[in-house]
């Protein structure tokens, strides 16, 4: 039986121009959201009437919980993952660990990966396509995701969808770990990986421990949807149960995210600063810390959800905790670049950006942190300002680090640094303005997934802070468009070079 | 911009975490921001330039004081600050509930979220709630000024969540569950009831309202009402019996749909059950 060779670097640029695709659309979706609350109740120019023509062109209710929701489930599992995981990680892993001929371990657990990617997005395409889109948000908490509160096709496509992100990811992770483990040159020791090895290899071991727990919860609702089963509502079921399993792993699913860009971060800083890493096992010992209690803080999502008092106490204490080593990893990129020669090439620049936005997604999260603050901000556009500095504005600015460092070796084409040194300016200002604005928004009360919210009076300062955090999101979508650009216009690299 | 008006007794334990805690972070984020610009304006690499000896690769722990230094530093200023506040807070407070159960002035309100409403019920004279004489209302919460307030809270559909931005309270409102919270409004006015917790598409429609009264007036409102509401249980009884095609037929057993709409929801109050 012959083996069917699989190309390890083209697996990672199929990945990553599928998570490109994807950001477009999640991007996409991100603006005619936004478009609600710049100027509400008027037809979105030029696409409206395309994509509501039911409603004039105007971004209806129905239309708002679906564009929300796709938007998070598209950003999170089909452009971030992809981007950062599948293109930058599995380009990078096994040459950084000197495997032989750069490849992995088990290519067919990455290929398997890609292809339930695909199937995934392309469940998410035909959710947005089918009459009642997807509209149970991107938690999908039951029973609002089980019954006639999501009806329709569109919803049980993006649950399918999930399912399919979660086997991507877990078959993904395996092949990493494999990797890792097996394939590293010859008397490369554990405590020699470079950082950015780090952060893929514990992301890729949460994701094996981690997605199982989401396909089952996922599975569960699907079945809740489709036979009735009332394991999560209903009679018998329970809804909290849901959530419990859904933040298991959801809250792990932000270090998945997170520690690769971390990893990036500490190995580019040392790079572009002709250093090497301040206290390395100082820094692999908190990525190791975070990775280990990630699982044992997701109850902070939960504190308004009716813990007991204790049980809310504890996944207090365990998320301040939780801080301490990031904190610690942050001070060790700081002391990295002191009195460094620093490079700033655009990795280097986008290196910087991240390190800002990862200072102030993790401040705002500290504050999230505890049961009484947690009582004015759960639920509120603060959570979304916070994570969305985490997890957009991170692991975007991260991903383009790393895109930067691999383009030329992975295409054999040159990105324009004049573009890249724009664009690195106008998303990191961008991102600073739109989310430091739904921080604002959130902090004076905003509640998130409000369509507009005219009906209330405690929210017409919110809702002018809304607004302007919409122009700044159409600057920010406009400074990406501008990478894109970079992208289609990058010139071969002559072979004599 | 600034967070609604508080109107409540202990509110401010909340707001005066979260504003010294943004001080705190604020200044915090604002050094490591600073630190970035310094090092990427002052430290770039130019021609000539000797390169730097190389900073210990993390093999040794004597270069690691500083960073563990910062570390426990920050750990103390924020988190360790946030844990014990937060915790006081907690414990002195807003977990009191059982000891406002106790409190003779306390007023008990039941609220049943579900899509897109808030219904409110007061136990209404005779102190007892789920009977003919209950106060109940749509969206409309009265509220004595002074007096602390436990609610007790269920839900008949999906998942919602009870927002009382100017009282500083939020508690999801969860199907086959009754949760407990408590506050004491001493701000007379209007308010308003929101929903945090998205529940489909007319989320952020979810509106009602609190007004906050003198006394003397609320406990005339609940004692009117409750007058009123034991007549229209008495006329109702009466309507059914004289009336066969209402009366359930023999052998069916009877169905919310034979109650009048007011009665379809509440509980026997839970006290200390619910949490």
């Amino acid at each position: 039986m012959k083996a069917i060779r699989i190309d390890t670097a083209a697996l990672a640029r199929a990945f990553l121009v599928s998570g490109l695709v994807f950001l477009a659309l999640g991007g996409a979706l991100a603006v005619v959201l936004r478009w609600q609350h710049a100027f509400p109740g008027q037809p979105v120019p030029l696409l409206g009437a395309l994509l509501f023509p039911g409603a004039d062109g105007v971004v209806s209710p129905p239309a708002y919980t679906a564009l929300f929701t796709s938007h998070g489930l598209v950003m999170i599992f089909f452009a971030a993952t992809p981007i950062l995981i599948g293109g930058i990680g599995t380009f990078l892993v096994p040459r950084e660990i000197g495997a032989p001929g750069g490849t992995m371990a088990l290519p067919g657990l990455t290929l398997a990966s890609f292809l339930f990617t695909l199937a995934g997005q392309a469940c998410a395409l035909v959710s947005l396509a089918v009459p009642n889109a997807p509209s149970a948000g991107w938690t999908n908490f039951a029973p609002l995701a089980t019954g006639s509160g999501a009806p329709g096709p569109g919803q049980t496509w993006m649950v399918v969808a999930i399912l399919c992100a979660a086997a991507a990811a877990a078959t993904g992770g395996a092949g990493v770990v494999a990797t890792v483990v097996a394939r590293r040159r010859a008397g490369l020791a554990l405590l020699e990986l470079p950082l950015s090895v780090w952060g893929f290899f514990l992301a890729a071991a949460l994701n094996v421990l981690f997605a199982p727990i989401l396909f089952a919860a996922t599975l569960l609702l699907l079945l809740d949807r489709v036979a009735g089963t009332d394991l999560f509502g209903g009679t018998g079921g329970d809804p909290v149960l849901y959530q419990h399993l859904f933040w298991l792993f959801g809250h792990p699913e932000v270090y998945i995210l997170a520690l690769p860009v971390w990893g990036l971060v500490g190995a580019l800083v040392a790079r572009y600063s002709g250093r090497p890493p301040f206290f390395y096992r100082g820094s692999v010992l908190a990525m190791i810390s975070v990775a280990s209690m990630s699982g044992l803080v997701y109850g902070h999502h939960m504190f308004r959800a009716g813990l007991t008092p204790l049980v809310g106490g504890g996944f207090e204490a365990l998320t301040l905790l939780i801080s301490a080593p990031g904190t610690l990893l942050y001070a060790n990129w700081l002391a990295t670049l002191w009195r460094g020669s620093l490079r700033l090439d655009p990795p280097m620049l986008f290196t910087l950006g991240a390190m800002v936005v990862i200072a102030a997604g993790g401040l705002t999260g500290i504050l999230l942190g505890t049961v009484t603050t947690d009582v004015w901000l759960h639920d509120s556009m603060w959570v979304v300002g916070h994570f969305h500095l985490m997890m957009a504005s991170a692991v975007l600015l991260g991903s383009f680090a790393g895109i930067h460092l691999c383009f030329e070796e992975m295409f054999g084409r040159r990105l324009d640094r004049r573009i890249a040194a724009i664009h690195f300016a106008g998303t990191l200002v961008f991102s600073l303005l739109t989310f430091g604005g739904l921080l604002a928004a959130g902090h004076a009360g905003q509640p998130r997934r409000y369509h507009d919210g005219l009906a209330f009076a405690f929210l017409s300062g919110p809702g002018e802070i809304g607004r302007w955090v919409s122009y700044s999101a159409f600057v920010l979508a406009g400074f990406q468009l501008l990478f894109f650009v970079g992208l289609f216009t990058a010139r071969r690299i002559p072979p004599d070079e | 911009m600034t967070m609604p008006l508080d109107a409540s007794a202990e509110g401010w334990r909340i707001d005066r975490l979260l504003d010294t805690g943004m001080v705190i972070a604020g200044a915090l984020g604002l050094l490591a921001v600073v630190y970035l610009g310094w090092a990427a304006l002052a430290w770039r690499r130019r021609p000539g330039r000797l390169e730097p000896r190389s900073l210990s690769a993390g093999t040794s722990w004597r270069g690691a004081a500083v960073p563990i230094a910062l570390t426990t530093l920050v750990f103390l200023l924020l988190d360790v600050r946030l844990f014990a506040v937060s915790t006081g807070d907690l414990v002195g407070t807003f977990l009191r509930a059982d000891d406002v159960e106790r409190d003779p002035r306390a007023v008990r309100v039941e609220v049943n979220a579900q899509r897109w409403a808030w219904n409110i019920r007061y136990a209404g004279l005779d102190g007892r709630f789920a009977t003919d004489d209950d106060v109940v209302s749509l969206g409309d919460l009265r509220l004595p000024v002074g007096r602390p307030v436990i609610v007790e809270l269920a839900a008949s559909d999906v998942v919602h969540s009870f927002f009382l931005p100017s009282f500083r309270v939020k508690l999801d409102a969860v199907p086959g569950r009754i949760q407990r919270t408590w506050f004491r409004p001493v701000t007379m006015g209007t308010f308003e009831i929101a929903c945090a917790q998205h529940c489909g598409v007319m989320h952020h429609r979810m509106r009602a309202t609190v007004s906050v009264v003198p006394g003397g007036d609320f406990d005339r409102w609940v004692a009117a009402g409750s007058r009123d509401a034991a007549r229209m249980a008495a006329e109702d009884a009466r309507a059914v019996a004289e009336e066969p095609t209402r009366a359930p037929e023999p052998g069916r057993s009877p169905s919310v749909e034979d109650a009048p709409n007011a009665r379809r929801w509440g509980w026997p109050w839970r006290g200390g059950g619910a949490r």
